[in-house]
């Protein structure tokens, strides 16, 4: 169907790394990544159009936008956001905003094919758990299932290796002091089943992929974890989203006619000035 | 910070891999077809887009104030700022270019404030008009707030030329500028500690007034005597043409502390009518020295504290008295706006002298 050919440009600003890709539907045509993380300013219009000339399409080509909302750094995911609302606003094409614990989640399954293949099937779901450090010493993570192979046209599917997953998002998300987090991986853990709370009542016989950025900060009270409890396995690798996951965010948005829009940052705390008003 | 070395070289296009400009034939043919620029301003507290056309109309200036959510804290908060910002920038271009009753392909070219300001704040405004410029294939000229404010004049004056002292006078910034006949800009002193508008702001704060001050003192001191308090008058013969509004503040709150009765109902409002005339003194004395010092016959003053009646009047007196010509832009134009962002803009194209899309913000900067 040509008319469902959809064009796809994701800006991800929100870490150190600035990541710039653009899609064919679920298919990376380029992705371009700088690393330098003082200078997402300086570089962002530069990378965004040597992205967009690997992929042979110009600015009016892109029929959707998407963009990294946070948690991420302040200043990074602001710029990447005011680039993509003004862009989509003088393109007069849809833009989306996506979590980051989304892009991570889809990172997290696609970059471990083994891991996810094992699984869903067998009436049994991977859970994926990007664990993100958002400072302060907390850290801010949630859960999501990939259950059974779809068909390619299910509107939450990706596709891992050579088969389509269907993922969804478990329960709400946490914010928890890293000296908390422990405890907190040993509660959901009773006798072999999984209580994430806000979820299902348990999972027999799961596993649960932890991800994210949150290894350099926090890898040893995670490994502990993980070490008593067999059910947790880690994935070291994924520690900053790529564009080209945030595409596949923004592509499912848009194919579920979510509204499109209204782009503001995902904060994970309540800004108080100089603790509070004071009178 | 030499920021003019990112200014790409005078009258040169840049064939660089960012933008392919297709719009010198307009100015090389001689061709006198009205010039449209864009202004985007985001550098302190206040979210703004305009539109100029021939550098001297504004065809519309949309302003987004944060104030009602900063008076609660008494000052601006950066973060909360820029999260302002964020949230509101596509919608005020987009309301500025309504305005305007033009079609967004005329404009010429988009300028935008990138130095000095709030780096969170400056980063969205720059952010998009990056986007723009990529967009739209329009060039992108990066300018200084400060110089903007000198050029806030011409479009209340087109004919005003150079040659004059500019006073800046706001809550970021109180400084002296001598603009030559060739409109060269040098600065000839600044503030050593607090800004003005920020000396109001803190003094509002403390005598429990609310935010912005300026507004709040200059009201109360209309009902006052300004000779209530003979309040210093700090580096009125310093000499140079630096400003300090720090002693001043404290030495209020000094006088204050040692007899309460000052802030009661019945006084307050002398206490701010002779916080007001000292500052009002500085301002208007050490300008009018820079003028006959350096023999120009021009005052220009801009920024927020422009705004203040008794500096206006003041300004207009002395400058009748000594044969100088007193030139304050109106109140929306003194304030922070867009408007003369692209003003300055309209004449770094005529100019020919544009960045390319790899320019930075910086939070200090002279000009």
């Amino acid at each position: 169907m040509a008319d469902d050919i959809k064009n796809i440009l994701g800006i991800d600003s929100s870490t150190g790394r600035l990541s710039i890709a653009v899609s064919r539907n679920e298919k990376l045509l380029s992705e371009m990544t700088d690393c330098d993380s003082m200078k997402h300013m300086v570089n962002i219009m530069g990378l965004l159009d040597r992205t967009l000339r690997k992929a042979k399409l110009t600015i009016g080509d892109i029929d959707v936008f998407g963009v990294n909302l946070g948690p991420g750094d302040f200043t990074g995911t602001r710029i990447g956001i005011s680039v993509i609302k003004t862009l989509a606003w003088l393109e007069r094409k849809p833009s989306f905003g996506i979590n980051s614990l989304d892009i991570y989640a889809v990172g997290i399954s696609r970059e471990n094919e083994k891991f996810i293949s094992r699984y869903p099937g067998r009436d049994v779901p991977a859970l994926v758990m990007p664990c993100l450090d958002v400072r302060k010493s907390e850290v801010y993570f949630s859960f999501y299932e990939i259950t059974a192979e779809a068909d390619k046209k299910h509107p939450s599917g990706i596709e891992i290796g050579d088969r389509s997953y269907i993922i969804n998002k478990v329960g709400g998300n946490f914010l928890v002091k890293n000296t908390e987090l422990k405890g907190f991986l040993n509660g959901m853990t009773v006798k072999g089943i999984l209580n994430i709370p806000g979820g299902i009542d348990g999972y027999k016989n799961s596993k649960v992929l932890i991800g994210g950025n949150c290894f350099s900060s926090y890898g040893k009270t995670i490994s502990d974890a993980a070490s008593q409890n067999n059910i947790f396995q880690l994935d070291k690798k994924t520690t900053y989203p790529r564009a080209r996951y945030l595409n596949i965010c923004t592509y499912l948005k848009a194919a579920r006619k979510v509204e499109s829009g209204n782009l503001i940052p995902v904060y994970v705390r309540e800004f108080v000035p100089f603790g509070g008003i004071k009178k | 910070m030499d920021i003019d070395k990112e200014i790409i070289n005078k009258g040169k296009i840049d064939k660089g891999k960012y933008t392919k400009y297709n719009f010198m034939n307009i100015i090389k043919n001689g061709d006198r077809k009205d010039i449209y620029i864009l202004g985007i301003e985001t550098s302190c507290d206040d979210t703004c887009a305009a539109v100029v056309r021939n550098g001297s109309e504004v065809l519309s200036s949309i302003v987004s104030s944060q104030d009602e959510i900063h008076g609660k804290y008494g000052g601006v908060v950066p973060e909360i700022a820029s999260r302002k910002h964020i949230e509101v920038i596509e919608m005020v271009i987009n309301e500025a270019i309504q305005k305007s009753g033009i079609d967004f392909g005329k404009i010429n070219a988009v300028s935008v404030t990138n130095r000095p300001g709030l780096i969170g704040s400056l980063l969205v405004g720059v952010g998009a008009a990056k986007a723009v410029s990529f967009s739209a294939n329009i060039p992108l000229i990066a300018v200084n707030h400060l110089e903007a404010h000198l050029y806030s004049n011409i479009l209340e004056n087109p004919d005003m030329g150079g040659g004059f002292i500019g006073l800046i006078v706001s809550g970021g910034h109180t400084s002296l500028y001598l603009v030559d006949n060739g409109w060269n800009i040098k600065e000839i002193g600044h503030t050593v500690d607090d800004a003005a508008g920020e000396a109001y702001d803190k003094i509002a704060r403390y005598l429990g007034l609310g935010y912005p001050g300026g507004p709040l003192i200059d009201a109360l001191s209309r009902k006052g005597d300004s000779s209530y308090i003979d309040f210093p008058k700090p580096m009125i013969d310093s000499g140079d043409f630096n400003f300090s509004f720090s002693g001043l503040k404290t030495a209020l709150i000094y006088r204050t502390k040692k007899d309460k009765t000052l802030m009661s109902e019945k006084n307050i409002s002398g206490l701010a009518a002779s916080f007001q005339r000292s500052v009002v003194e500085v301002l208007t004395e050490k300008t009018l020295k820079a003028a006959r010092r350096f023999g120009v016959k021009k005052i220009l003053v801009s920024g927020g504290v422009a705004a203040n009646s008794e500096l206006r009047k003041e300004f207009l007196r002395k400058g009748g008295e000594r044969n100088i010509e007193i030139y304050i832009p109106p109140l929306y134009l003194c304030m922070d706006n867009a408007a003369m962002v692209g003003c300055l803009g309209h004449h770094r194209y005529i100019d020919g002298r544009f960045n390319d899309l790899k320019v930075d913000v910086y939070s200090r900067s002279d000009i």
